[in-house]
């Protein structure tokens, strides 16, 4: 392999840009394992964010030919730049299609239709649960590296995964409280991802307490009066205005910081469940009065 | 009456300052009850207040002048062109670069529908077209919000059509109301000032003329009082169907069927209305608030099918 890089040194542009392609085409083939060297997908897309990212970090060089348009967006992404030159889709069979797929990885849950008119294409598809934990998301790497024939690198990643969690983990019973707040006063209540990220960097969770499951809505008036130690929202979510992330600015937000600690979490590291959600712990972990 | 209307409207004011899923929030300590109730509570309760008078008192201004007993900011399209016109100044930025941008530009766009309105009735038309400009002014209303929020670079702004064709005055703060105040006050106090001018439009403009009114001048006077009211009121609430239609009829047949004395207790019963509304949202064991514009539309529309169905014969065909 070496060699045959070697051998391609010196040319004009044009040349090298041919050469460079062939070589990352031999790297690629190289980094399957030669027993699936037919089976690995070459032209893998997936559909929704959550999977994009975990693709972005799985697949080799070339092989992720299109993600959703979500993955892209800084805001909700943590590997926007990576999806910057990958084409997008929105959802759409024909606009799957036309990448010319040979595995579409779909979320178990939603997109039947699509699903559907995929495979009759002729496209295999691969149905991932949707994770909301940090331990789903292990299985659900697992899942899409085996099948993207990049199982190694998905051994390392979640190794790596396990190996910040044990760093950042707070040892010994929760001793703050912490109230969540995502557009539209929505809440991160018992069983949610937000909910284990709290419990693990040492926090009780106010909405889970209150008996909210899942991703209820707290009013502003009920998060005044139980006085959280700290309020975890995103502060840039209402740089482009709406009325959903408008409360971020609201006085009675403002009249809380004497009270608790306000701590912004990008929306991004805590969206979808994976290797990004160590990030949140770390944030979490430092507010920690 | 009104004296009696008026000490509703307190009773209400004071009613919605006290209900909150925290009853007593000074148990919570000074600090935590005055901001829940001047932070929370104060800017819901005035919004409530605001709101419900502009739309009441509009309502009884349209159906006077109109001389349409269905005419309604929410019913004939004004109030979805002022929610479009907020909502572009809102979701693109320019409301958070300069404040006022939000109630002027609802201000302008109720105004456009109330002058589109105007020419198709000036045109001689009758209930019947009245109303179906209404639908077909509503329809274009809604559908460009959509694209406004399709546009829009936040990625929740699309989930928030129903906010702007439902309103809501739930977790607003005292901007919003240093914002639409100005601009509620002073078309109401135009309207106000006009009452006497009013009762002579009620004949019909041929009639008003001949008593020596100047139409035309009275006709800006009145687009530009209910568009400063329903558009300031708009760009902060969103839209709040039906209280400028049943406020009015409410109030008509204990004035005398008197237009000009309307008004008043129309402003009244509005803003009655809404902060009733209000607090009932809040009341409901709902998990999510109800939308205040929903209440209002499961209360009001009923009325609606009420007021045609009684007073079909009369007025329907002309």
């Amino acid at each position: 392999m070496v060699g045959y890089i070697g051998a391609l040194s010196g040319g004009t542009t044009a040349d090298m840009t041919v050469r460079l392609l062939a070589a990352v085409l031999g790297l690629l083939l190289a980094a399957a394992s030669p027993a699936r060297a037919d089976a690995a997908p070459r032209r893998v897309v997936t559909v929704n964010l959550c999977l994009d990212q975990f693709a972005l970090r799985l697949a080799a060089p070339g092989q992720l030919v299109g993600v959703s348009y979500l993955a892209r967006d800084r805001r909700t992404s943590v590997l926007a730049e990576r999806a910057r030159d990958i084409p997008t889709v929105r959802g759409t069979a024909e606009s799957i299609l036309d990448l010319q797929p040979d595995l579409v990885v779909f979320d178990s849950v939603a997109q039947a239709n699509v699903k559907r008119l995929v495979r009759a294409a002729g496209v295999p598809i691969l149905e991932l649960p949707w994770a909301r934990s940090l331990e789903e998301a292990q299985t659900s790497i697992a899942r899409m590296a085996e099948a993207l024939g990049r199982g190694e690198q998905g051994r390392e990643l979640i190794e790596s995964m396990r190996e910040r969690e044990r760093m950042l983990v707070r040892p010994g019973p929760p001793s703050a409280t912490a109230a969540v707040l995502h557009a539209g006063l929505l809440t991160a209540g018992k069983g949610s991802l937000t909910d284990e990220l709290l419990a693990l960097a040492g926090y009780r969770n106010l909405a889970a307490e209150l008996g909210i499951s899942d991703y209820g809505r707290l009013s502003l008036e009920a998060l005044l009066a139980a006085r959280p130690d700290i309020v975890v929202l995103d502060r840039a979510s209402n740089d482009d205005p709406a009325r959903a992330t408008s409360f971020v600015d609201h006085p009675a937000i403002r009249a809380m910081a004497r009270h608790s600690r306000i701590v912004s979490l990008p929306l991004r590291y805590a969206i979808c469940a994976g290797p990004e959600n160590l990030d949140a712990m770390r944030i979490l972990r430092e507010a920690h009065p | 009456m009104k004296a009696l209307l008026a000490l509703l409207v307190a009773a209400l004011f004071l009613a919605s300052l006290a209900t909150g899923p925290v009853w007593w929030p000074w148990r919570l300590g000074d600090e935590v009850g005055w901001a829940i109730v001047l932070d929370l509570r104060l800017p819901r309760a005035l919004l409530g207040l605001l709101v419900g008078a502009a739309l009441g008192l509009s309502g009884a201004v349209l159906q006077t002048w109109l001389r349409n007993p269905l005419a309604e900011p929410g019913v004939i399209g004004v109030s979805a062109c002022a929610s479009f016109a907020a909502v572009s100044a809102f979701y693109s930025g320019l409301a958070a670069v300069f404040v006022l941008a939000l109630p002027l530009a609802g201000i302008a766009g109720a105004a456009v529908g109330i002058a589109a309105l105007m020419s198709a009735v000036r045109a001689g038309a009758g209930t019947v077209s009245l109303l179906l400009m209404g639908v077909a002014i509503n329809a274009i209303a809604a559908a460009l919000i959509s694209l406004v929020l399709a546009l829009a670079p936040n990625p929740f702004a699309f989930q928030e059509i129903w906010l702007w064709l439902a309103g809501s005055i739930a977790d607003r703060d005292l901007r919003h109301i240093v914002v639409c105040a100005p601009f509620i006050v002073a078309g109401a106090g135009l309207v106000l000032m006009k009452r006497r001018w009013l009762d002579a439009l009620s004949l019909g403009e041929d009639a008003a003329r001949s008593l020596g009114v100047d139409t035309r001048r009275l006709g800006l006077w009145l687009t530009l009082a209910v568009g400063l009211m329903v558009g300031a009121a708009t760009a902060v609430a969103g839209m709040v169907g039906f209280v400028g239609l049943v406020a009015p009829h409410l109030v008509r047949a204990r004035v005398g069927f008197k237009p000009g004395a309307t008004l008043v207790p129309s402003m009244l019963v509005g803003a009655i209305l809404v902060l009733a509304a209000d607090i009932a949202v809040r009341l409901l064991p709902t998990d999510y608030e109800l939308q205040l514009g929903v209440f209002t539309s499961l209360v009001g529309a009923p009325f609606l099918v009420r007021v045609i169905r009684r007073s079909q014969a009369t007025w329907l065909a002309a």
